[in-house]
């Protein structure tokens, strides 16, 4: 971290939207466009461009303090519970700008699901845990709803730990089980997209490992987008990487490509220092 | 001063408070059944629910009556103050635009901090008159329950506010993101956070609203009777010590002190009530 | 756990300290011995009296005596209650230097010496509205028992009466009572209230209301602008006026009683309830001082 290029140095990559060489086939789900976002007048992030690849697992890197949760908020619109935030630019999930005041959110919150750092399942039981999120998206019945629930605990492995216990306080799961229900709770929804803001930070490294495993399995079938400041959690996991940084406290995006060129041969150098500054 | 020495007087200081309000407590009950021990000792302690009438002076000293006017406005204020105080907090906290929900959280904390012998004033000179033209004579249990819950209201509100705002965020965040109704982030996600501290706001309105004595006394017309309807009037425990105790002696005065015994007494119930109700929380943590 | 016994305790604080506040301001100062009087002749007045008697005196003697002791720093006037009999008998027997007796005097008691400091006088008041000026004493006997019940049978108003009562204890209802020779089971009121002002408040806002009251409060109140007026009893005005030159009957003389010596602070004091000084005071209390 010692030699990293100051800012004034910073040869920061064009604003405009543009796909990775090597990807210029590859479908994307969500494209953030020029999008820029001020909380009370100051500037949190500024031009991001970014293309979430379908079915792959798309990496946000970047010191704290870039903006990287706030960027993930705005792609389900959490900003708007902020108070005094304005997003500007525009955010396509399925070709649709959800910026539009018109966008049905809920329509949007389903089809993009957001996992948080910490987890957080309901204080109620596992099972209410889902029913509540399945009732309120139309499924009623008892029969369809326990089979939703079985089919994405089994997903994300926890099915055999905790079907004996489906009425048990959900709080009383260890924290990696309660991440691993959030996922769950989040997938019976049938979500096209699934955000995860750090979601091993508060977990130990077995938990870790087993949601690690487990996005790699999702991605056959979801669009994944994870924030993490684990460079080697990342390069594990990573199809492709965009790396933030800040200038004047304000977000910009550095650098977005494969993952193999950003770990192996960025073309910023700050990105390089970035990246073997954490590792080296 | 070392540190730890600035600490243990902290809390001798502490311990010494705390003393000094349990002494004072037991000092007031103490105080309380010794003046009423006049009256015990002269009629038998159900008198108070026997007794034809309340004709101090005649020997007549039934109280039942003034135990139910005090319960049902308290009860009654209650009922209004609740819905509307929570209603009114979750309106600020999740619906309403920014500059609404200050203007009515600023509203509320001046309305908590009027006297409530100006909302007696006001009940004497606007609600006891709307239900006299309705139904005579206006000074009713009805317009207790209101001017009551006119002084608990803004109480319930703002401890409901504080409470919503202590919600955790991230769960918040989280029914969110599963797209969620405000309807049911409310009832499900916001509510069982709450309840606990709507239990408390409950609890010191509740004493607050039965122990309230000049604005009610001003509004409920006195007449010692159990109420037929809402339009008629009552008398609360508190109303009669303040009406009577100026003039009052010996059983006489010692009856009145029995009723604040009594007041004590539906209190102590209504704290243990309250706790009971919290207790599964304590337990389940 | 904490909380919720800190919650419980706050609950109990507040109705105790609210109790203990209500109780702190009516009660009586206790039964104390008496010590023997010490006036200083020979200088300014010094020393300690001691008054005994009616509840109805009993407060305006206090803010009287309040007013004497600022005047006089030596001196110290104790005033206790426990009704007119008690002034009486305290007096007879030497334990207070003055009684407070809130009635005429008996025959029996022509021993003390009794000083008439005011006049308590009662008047049925109604608001001003109500096209009715003169009222009868069976009138109000059938109006207090339930026997009237609407303004019909009284001006012809289609409208219901309110019926405004004192609460037991009070020293306008014994008069109120005894003048109209009632029993307080026989009343059958809509309102009862405690004082004065507070009937007042209620009839100025209520047109159907009826209600009775000292002669001074309303007086006082209707100088103030309030909507009420006095009704004639019987066709006598109730005024000050009148009840100081004692042609309005539903009234009650208010008497200071003490033995004859020549105590000069008693002298003192009992000459400064009658003094202009003192007007003000008995004026507040709803009262008529008398002019000597
Ligand atoms: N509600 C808010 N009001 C004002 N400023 C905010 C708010 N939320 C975030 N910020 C600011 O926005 C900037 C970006 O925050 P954000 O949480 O997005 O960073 P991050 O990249 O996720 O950091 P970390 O890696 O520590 O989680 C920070 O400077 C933060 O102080
Ligand atoms: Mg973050």
């Amino acid at each position: 971290m010692n030699n990293l290029p100051t800012i004034s140095h910073l040869q920061i990559v064009p604003d405009e939207y543009r796909k990775a060489p090597n990807a210029q086939d590859v479908a994307t789900l969500i494209e953030i466009k020029n999008l820029s976002l001020n909380i009370d007048q100051q500037a949190i992030f500024s031009n991001i461009s970014i293309p979430i690849y379908s079915k792959h697992i798309n990496v946000l890197i970047g010191p704290s303090g870039c903006g990287k949760s706030s960027l993930l908020n705005a792609i389900i619109r959490l900003t708007d519970f902020t108070k005094d935030a304005h997003l500007q630019g525009e955010i396509l999930v399925a070709n649709k700008n959800i910026l539009n005041p018109n966008c049905n959110l809920i329509e949007l919150r389903k089809k993009v699901a957001m996992i948080f750092q910490k987890p957080t399942p309901f204080p109620m039981s596992i099972y209410k845990n889902f029913e509540i999120p399945l009732k309120e998206h139309g499924v009623k019945n008892k029969i369809d709803i326990a089979a939703k629930m079985q089919s994405a605990l089994k997903s994300v492995g926890l099915w055999k730990e905790v079907k004996d216990r489906l009425n048990k306080n959900a709080l009383s799961l260890s924290g990696g089980q309660q991440q691993r229900l959030c996922i769950a709770r989040a997938l019976t929804l049938a979500p096209a997209a699934l955000l995860l803001d750090e979601p091993c930070s508060a977990l130990d490294p077995i938990s870790s490992q087993i949601i690690e495993e487990l996005l790699l399995e999702l991605k056959q079938k979801y669009t994944i987008l994870v924030v993490t400041h684990n460079l080697s959690q990342a390069k594990r996991i990573a199809d492709y990487v965009a790396f933030m940084w800040y200038v004047n406290q304000c977000g910009r995006l550095v650098e977005h490509n494969e993952a193999a060129i950003i770990f192996n041969k960025p073309s910023n150098p700050l990105t390089s220092a970035y990246v073997q500054g954490v590792t080296g | 001063m070392p540190p730890r020495c600035i600490d243990n007087l902290f809390l001798r200081f502490i311990q010494l408070v705390s003393l000094v309000s349990i002494v004072s407590l037991l000092f007031i009950i103490f105080f309380l059944v010794k003046e009423s021990y006049l009256i015990v000792q002269e009629k038998p302690i159900l008198t108070v629910f026997t007794d034809p009438a309340w004709h101090p002076l005649d020997g007549q000293f039934l109280l039942l009556p003034m135990m139910v006017g005090s319960l049902l406005i308290m009860l009654g204020a209650m009922l209004i103050a609740l819905p509307i105080g929570l209603l009114t907090a979750i309106l600020c906290r999740y619906y309403a635009p920014r500059w609404f929900a200050t203007i009515i959280q600023r509203l509320m904390e001046v309305f908590a901090g009027i006297p409530a012998v100006v909302y007696g004033f006001w009940g004497v000179m606007v609600i006891v008159p709307a239900i006299a033209a309705w139904q005579a004579p206006g000074t009713s249990l009805l317009a207790g329950i209101l001017v009551l819950t006119f002084i608990v209201t803004p109480g319930v509100t703002i401890i409901s506010y504080h409470n919503l705002s202590q919600v955790n965020q991230t769960l918040l965040h989280s029914a969110i993101a599963l797209g969620l109704s405000r309807y049911n982030i409310i009832r499900h996600i916001i509510f069982p956070e709450v309840k606990h501290g709507l239990i408390t706001a409950t609890t010191l309105q509740s004493g607050r609203a039965i122990g309230e004595t000049l604005a009610v006394l001003m509004v409920c017309g006195n007449v010692v009777q159990l109420p037929g309807s809402v339009f008629e009037p009552i008398r609360t425990l508190t109303s009669n010590i303040a009406l009577e105790m100026a003039y009052a002696m010996d059983t006489h005065r010692s009856a009145l002190f029995l009723s604040g015994l009594l007041l004590l007494l539906i209190v102590l119930v209504l704290a243990f009530i309250a706790e009971s109700m919290q207790k599964p929380k304590a337990e389940s943590q | 756990m904490k909380t919720q016994w800190r919650l419980f305790f706050i609950a109990l604080l507040l109705v105790g300290i609210g109790i203990g506040m209500g109780v702190a301001a009516c009660s009586n100062p206790s039964n104390e011995n008496h010590q023997t009087l010490s006036a200083d002749t020979s200088n300014a007045l010094a020393g300690k009296l001691i008054i005994t008697g009616s509840s109805t005196i009993a407060p305006v003697t206090t803010e009287l005596a309040r007013l004497f002791e600022s005047r006089f720093p030596a001196t110290k006037i104790d005033v206790q209650t426990g009704g007119s009999s008690r002034g009486i008998s305290d007096v007879r027997r030497s334990i207070a230097d003055i009684g407070m007796v809130s009635r005429k005097l008996k025959n029996s008691e022509q021993e003390f010496q009794g000083h008439l400091f005011a006049t308590d006088g009662i008047s049925i008041i109604v608001h001003q509205s109500k096209s009715i000026e003169n009222i009868t004493t069976q009138q109000v006997r059938d109006i207090f028992q339930g026997k009237i019940r609407h303004w019909q049978q009284l001006t012809g108003d289609a409208s219901p009466l309110t019926v405004i009562h004192k609460a037991e204890g009070r020293s306008t209802l014994e008069v109120f009572l005894n003048y109209f020779a009632l029993k307080n089971p026989q009343i059958k009121a809509d309102i009862i209230i405690g004082d004065n002002e507070q009937a007042i408040k209620l009839v100025a806002n209520n047109p159907n209301a009826i209600a009775y009251v000292s002669i001074g409060a309303a007086e006082y109140a209707i100088m103030q602008g309030s909507t009420i007026k006095l009704l004639t009893l019987n066709g006598i005005v109730a005024s000050t006026d009148n009840l100081l030159h004692e042609r309005f009957p539903l009234r009650r003389e208010l008497n200071f009683i003490s033995r004859n010596d020549n105590n000069p602070l008693k002298k003192a004091f009992l000459d400064f309830t009658t003094s202009i000084d003192a007007q003000p005071i008995i004026k507040e209390f709803g009262f008529a001082p008398t002019l000597h």
